[in-house]
């Protein structure tokens, strides 16, 4: 079982960390809502290794973490002295600033698509799957998104048709 | 200027890739702890067998499912979100409400036709509060206890058509709400004092004067076997006064009917069923006493350094309750009988909820729903939440996102679909199902 545990987190536990700062747009935040999410992982481990996607059920743990600030507090502070230090991260280049300070005036929704998208290149209708809503919402999820990014950041809107028929700011 | 947010997501990838992550070890060590953590801060449920030895509640008898796995569940209406907060669900019959806190710190109520998935009314603020205590669906109104911004408590009582509140009610910590069908009945725990308020306008219907020997308690006399409800079907309000005497009134004119002889003195929890007061005192672990018309006796006791955390009736002559190991908070769940203990189970952790329909027993709240029968014998232990449809079904939300219909006394399980995973907590009946997702509150349809 924890080897089955182990060789889950070493194929997923990146992803779920990109996600996570996609959503918090703060390293260390991401760093503890992704061993939080997998502490869940284990002590439920017998049940959610039989699911079909259980990479999933973490994305949701971390979507319920990170919407709720109050949580997500009280989970650092529960931890940070019981857990060695991490190295320290490097310092995120000042796009990335940018673009998280954007992503913060967004609504809930629109990060999370643009974060499953975007950081994991996931498909329409994979999202539209996991959030439970038509590939019709998604797509208007990631437009207003991007539109919403491009005037946070500044960036003419110049909109353009994707492959996936998302029409955002290029 | 950045020029392209393509890129920069790229690049915020990239510098994610680049964070340090701890081992899985680490992950493996939290969640052990945590599982140690919520041990001791949960109770567990442990049963008794008295004079046979300890009841075996491993026998599990879930069958194969007879039915192929369903798809997705058709979705009514639109989801339903405030903000960045899913607001909290209810059902009164066909109608779907959900409360909770918009960002511009209002507090608002929308409602769906679960039959047509439109809105019953258009979505609007309640007013201003400092947290939502309770929401309780009724017939008669939906009831909604709030803390105010100035730190009182306020019941709003809503109609159920329209969303509005037709009016409101002070009260404070400790005081007691019984729900009858033509009147919401408040004992005041600072005084004793007891009233009725018709629910259509509010106005007292009744008021019982204050004792010298104060009122402490006051309970709706339940009857049946029924699913628990709210509202108090059987007319009868019981009240407890502080020397431990009971009286029984007339829940429609609040006149006393009976007072019964003898005391549940030191009693700290209680549950009126079926013309019998069942209290929990302290004892060596603790003491059940059940009360009636004819006096006071001890029904069962608890074994020593244990607490009662939560009890329910749960059929004929029996009693069920969590109770608590005052060391290490283990929680376990036990049912008690005239004869003592008959059967004493742990409880999963988190498990928050004891239930009980046609004298089986549910244990839910936490990650891990367990079904008792009334002879301790287990016949379901599901992931993720599950509630009583009725006395003989249970409707299953797992954690795996699956929903199905499950026959209590049998086992037999028919899938109705599924809904995202992880997608908890779930209100729902025989027609449709409310969750919370991350957001906001999706309903779904169920098939009949």
């Amino acid at each position: 079982m924890t080897d089955d545990f182990d060789g889950f987190y070493r194929d997923t536990s990146r992803r779920l960390l990109r996600y996570a700062y996609g959503l918090t747009g703060d390293a260390g935040e991401a760093q503890d809502l992704v061993q939080e999410a997998y502490a869940r992982a284990w002590q439920r481990w017998r049940r959610l290794s039989g699911y079909d996607d259980p990479e999933a059920w973490l994305r949701l743990v971390v979507n319920r973490l990170s919407s709720d600030r109050w949580r997500r507090i009280g989970v650092r502070r529960a931890w940070a002295a019981v857990e060695a230090p991490l190295p320290p991260a490097p310092p995120p280049s000042e796009d990335t600033v940018l673009l998280v300070q954007a992503m913060r005036t967004l609504p809930a929704v629109h990060r999370r698509a643009l974060a499953l998208r975007y950081l994991l290149d996931r498909s329409i209708a994979d999202i539209a799957a996991e959030t439970g809503v038509p590939e019709g919402t998604v797509k208007s999820w990631l437009s207003r998104g991007r539109a919403g990014l491009a005037a946070a950041l500044g960036i003419e809107d110049d909109t353009t048709t994707t492959r996936e028929g998302v029409r955002h700011a290029r | 200027m950045p020029a392209d947010l393509d890129e920069m997501f790229a690049t915020l990838g990239r510098q994610a890739d680049a964070l340090p992550l701890g081992p899985a070890a680490s992950a493996r060590r939290r969640g052990r702890q945590r599982s140690r953590r919520q041990l001791l801060a949960t109770a567990a449920a442990v049963v008794g067998l008295i004079g046979g030895g300890f009841a075996v509640t491993t026998n599990l008898h879930r069958k194969p499912d007879p039915s192929p796995p369903a798809g997705p569940l058709p979705s009514i209406g639109k989801p339903i979100s405030f903000g960045d907060h899913a607001p909290l669900p209810s059902i009164i019959g066909d109608t779907a409400y959900a409360i909770g806190a918009a960002p511009d710190g209002t507090t608002r109520i929308a409602a769906v036709d679960l039959t047509t998935g439109a809105e019953r009314f258009p979505a609007h603020p309640l007013g201003s509060f400092a947290g939502i205590l309770t929401v309780t669906p009724l017939p008669q109104a939906l009831l909604l206890g709030v803390e105010d911004l100035g730190g009182g408590r306020t019941l709003l009582v809503l109609d159920p058509a329209t969303g509005e509140q037709e009016w409101k009610l002070p009260f404070e910590k400790g005081d007691d709400f019984v729900y009858f069908k033509q009147d919401l009945v408040h004992m005041a725990a600072k005084t004793g004092e007891t009233r009725a308020f018709d629910w259509a306008t509010g106005s007292e219907s009744w008021r019982q004067a204050t004792r010298a020997d104060r009122i402490i308690r006051t309970l709706g006399l339940h009857s049946g076997t029924d699913l628990p409800t709210a509202e108090v079907s059987g007319g009868r309000l019981l009240q407890v006064t502080k020397s431990g005497k009971v009286i029984i009134s007339d829940g429609a004119t609040g006149t006393v009917r009976e007072t019964w002889p003898g005391s549940v003195a030191g009693g700290t929890k209680f549950v009126a069923q079926d013309a019998k007061l069942y209290s929990v005192g302290a004892g060596p672990g603790y003491v059940i006493r059940v009360m009636d018309r004819t006096g006071s006796r001890v029904f069962s006791t608890g074994p020593a350094d244990r607490r009662v955390s939560s009890l329910t009736a749960c059929g004929t002559d029996r009693i069920c309750v969590l109770d608590t190991n005052g060391e290490d908070a283990q929680t376990a769940a036990a049912m008690a009988g005239p004869e003592g203990e008959v059967w004493r189970v742990e409880a999963p952790s988190e498990t928050s909820l004891l239930e009980s329909a046609g004298g089986r027993v549910l244990l839910t709240g936490g990650e891990t729903s367990l079904l008792y029968a009334a002879n301790g014998e287990r016949l379901l232990d599901q992931d993720g939440s599950v509630r009583f449809l009725s006395e003989t079904e249970v409707l299953s939300v797992g954690g795996d996102g699956k929903v199905a219909r499950i026959q209590a006394g049998t086992g037999e399980r028919r899938e109705l679909g599924t809904v995202p995973a992880g997608t908890q907590p779930c209100v729902g009946n025989s027609r449709a199902l409310i969750c919370l997702s991350a957001l906001d509150l999706r309903i779904w349809a169920l098939p009949s």
